[in-house]
């Protein structure tokens, strides 16, 4: 084909003006302040900022656990999936119900669910022998970042199982019927065939939720506004609290290029090893 | 029906184009206001308050202009608010806007009403309550639309069980939380807010007031001196506090907020609180509250070594207000001054509403409709400025929000209550007073 990249152009300008656009123009509002000039002013404030360190951490916590928890059990749900003969269109339709119902819908549900008075959750530790109220999930500093965890893998996981079963299945079956008749167990055909084969597809579904994860907001901001004091104040929730309540836009987007540069950065590995695999 | 076969690039053509098509239709101007028309940016509740729209139909067939009402709820009213009137947007003739939640920030964004005042009086002003709540840098901005105070909600079967007395004082308060606590079970004596919101400071400040408490030792913010951790700052803290601490208020204080004291009382698990008056009406209701008609009101108590005989309350409510960017300007005004009439008044009183005038509270519908009607007038008169009077504060938002960070870690145990409200002394000294 002559100049594939005509075919591609339009697209391209499109992402460009509807993304690069307001990035190209956070960068710049980063290097003003109260519109005058500030050069890297804005930066040096960022790197002393006690509170950008915590909210990073915290980011970091709720990315990586949260990511961890979709893929394992994304995985596991879509290896089971595979092998499901009859009723195939019921039960997937089932598994992703999470993903389309809208995130903050998904987020009161969880918020009631996990109510230390009212909630389900802790009905059901009755049995248990926990008192009603004795857990206080979203009240609790220790246990808030474990409930916000839980609803985002709720949510999320689907997107995971679908990207992987779309992957299981477009995989060859040529290695598995020769492992089979070579003997080899379902634990070695696991590791040794399935994971290997469909890594491109794990890499994928890796990079897109850690950049989704690293970036979310909705779920925490309905579950626990941040807090309890700030236990699950995340990075994009001091952007648009220092953008929109406090009206600091220059700072706000000087943290908003920080937060492209350090998504950019933990998601690099991956995207290495993507190439890798594709090379190979 | 086609001549040529339907092939995959077909399709891509046909949906592409679709796209593109849609996304042009929806970037057309949306439908343009008729000349009689006014748009109004408003909460929910507010437009509850006013029949579900019934009493614009009513405005519009008396004085001829059309209300179009646009609906949003908390927080992202605030947001939408502060983005439009930052970018001097013309889309809203009239806004709703709490005092509590004012940034000063935005007061030039706001157009002062004194002239309208004098060219067209409002309603029998003098029967108005807190107009002077909006009097910021000697004009009036705004008009009281949704008033209310702090009065204490007890249950009044409890206190006949066990002979218990209404509380004049914090001390007896407290005394009364503690026994309810330990002889009822299965309720809490009391019920603070706790979650990281802008209501928790609110919260505090109802008992900081009862303490005698304040932010600041004049109403002019360039000379003042900031007097939040004085004596009475630090008991209302350590008070505020040890309710959490000794096992009054119900588990998960720290997610608590206005929506879990009205679903707690109505569930009977709370005996009394100090809260505001637009909460009698859910908690009273029959059709959602198990303890409908069992719940009494009195005036907030006050501290024993506080210098005060009443309760302080801060002002409370919401106001409407005038973008400066309105392009109609007078239809606007006009539409303000038959929304604060005496029968606009009542008529959302008797639907919701916080009345804002005198002789609202006086009629019989309303005392009929409203139990705790006498309290809440002996409770206006005590009524305070907030902390933040509207137009004063620049940076309203940002000081709220971290003395709210201070409050709740006193609450978790992670700080003193001294600490914190030193800590939260030195927020507003750097940030407000510079």
């Amino acid at each position: 084909m002559k100049r594939p990249w005509l075919l591609v152009f339009p697209a391209l300008t499109l992402i460009s003006l509807v993304l690069l656009a307001p990035e190209l123009h956070a960068v710049y509002l980063s290097f003003f302040k109260k519109n005058s000039f500030a050069g890297f002013q804005n930066y040096l404030t960022l790197l002393k900022d006690n509170t950008f360190y915590d909210t990073l951490w915290n980011t970091l916590q709720f990315t990586f656990c949260s990511v961890a928890f979709e893929l394992a059990l994304g995985f596991s749900i879509a290896l089971l999936l595979d092998k499901v003969t009859k009723w195939k269109r019921v039960t997937r339709s089932l598994v992703i119900v999470p993903f389309v119902v809208t995130p903050v819908v998904g987020a009161f549900a969880w918020k009631m669910m996990l109510d230390v008075n009212y909630g389900i959750l802790n009905y059901f530790l009755t049995f248990l022998g926990f008192p009603m109220g004795s857990v206080e999930w979203t009240s609790s500093p220790r246990l808030a970042m474990v409930s916000v965890v839980l609803a985002e893998i709720w949510v999320n996981t689907p997107f995971v199982v679908l990207i992987l079963l779309a992957g299981l299945q477009a995989l060859p079956q040529a290695p598995y019927e020769a492992a089979r008749v070579d003997g080899a167990s379902s634990m070695f055909i696991l590791r040794k065939i399935t994971i290997p084969l469909l890594m491109p597809a794990i890499l994928v579904a890796a990079i897109f939720r850690l950049v989704f994860a690293f970036r979310e907001f909705t779920i925490i901001w309905v579950m626990t506004l941040g807090g309890p004091i700030n236990s699950t104040y995340v990075m994009a929730m001091d952007i648009y609290k220092k953008m929109f309540l406090f009206f600091n836009d220059n700072y706000s987007a000087t943290l908003g290029v920080g937060m492209l540069v350090i998504t950019f950065l933990i998601s690099l590995p991956l995207m290495i090893r993507m190439y890798a695999e594709i090379k190979t | 029906m086609f001549k040529t076969k339907l092939t995959r690039r077909h399709f891509l053509r046909i949906s592409g184009m679709g796209a593109l098509t849609l996304g042009g239709l929806s970037s057309f101007p949306q439908k343009v206001l008729a000349e009689n028309e006014i748009s109004w940016l408003m909460h929910p509740v507010h437009y509850s308050q006013m029949g579900q729209g019934e009493l614009l139909e009513k405005l519009y067939s008396e004085i001829g202009i059309k209300v179009k009402a646009v609906q949003m709820p908390f927080p992202q009213y605030q947001e939408k608010l502060w983005m439009l009137l930052r970018q001097e947007s013309p889309d809203f003739d009239i806004v709703s806007i709490g005092p509590f939640w004012m940034d000063g920030a935005l007061m030039e964004f706001l157009e002062p009403l004194d002239n309208f005042m004098k060219k067209k009086p409002l309603i029998d002003q003098a029967d108005m309550l807190s107009i002077n709540t909006f009097r910021a840098n000697g004009s009036i901005y705004g008009m009281p639309y949704r008033v209310g105070a702090r009065i204490l909600f007890y249950r009044k079967d409890i206190y006949k069980k066990y002979g218990l007395k209404i509380p004049k004082t914090m001390e007896e308060y407290k005394d009364n939380a503690r026994f309810i606590t330990k002889k009822e079970t299965g309720v809490y004596g009391t019920l603070i807010f706790g979650e990281q919101s802008h209501f928790t400071l609110v919260d505090f400040n109802t008992h900081a007031y009862c303490f005698g408490g304040a932010y600041f030792d004049s109403p002019d913010i360039k000379k003042a001196k900031v007097i939040l951790n004085n004596k009475n700052g630090v008991d209302a803290i350590k008070f505020w506090v040890s309710l959490k601490e000794e096992g009054l208020v119900p588990p998960g204080v720290l997610s608590t907020t206005w929506e879990t004291f009205i679903t707690n009382m109505q569930q009977g698990k709370v005996a009394q609180s100090i809260q505001v008056t637009f909460y009698v009406g859910p908690v009273n209701d029959p059709q959602k509250s198990k303890v409908a008609g069992l719940v009494d009101w009195a005036e907030a108590p006050y501290a024993e070594n506080s210098g005060l005989s009443h309760g302080l309350s801060p002002a409370e409510g919401w106001g409407i207000y005038m973008p400066k960017a309105s392009q109609k300007k007078e239809l606007a005004w006009e539409v303000m001054r038959w929304i604060s009439s005496p029968k606009s008044d009542l008529y959302m009183a008797l639907h919701g509403g916080g009345p804002f005038r005198t002789s609202t509270y006086n009629t019989p519908d309303y005392k009929k409709y409203n139990p705790a009607t006498e309290v809440i007038q002996t409770a206006l008169k005590y009524v305070v400025p907030t902390w933040n009077p509207v137009g004063l504060i620049k940076n309203a938002t940002e000081v709220t929000d971290k003395i709210v960070l201070e409050l709740t870690s006193a609450l978790a145990g992670k700080k003193s209550p001294k600490e914190s409200i030193d800590r939260s002394a030195d927020i507003v000294r750097s940030i407000v007073l510079g």
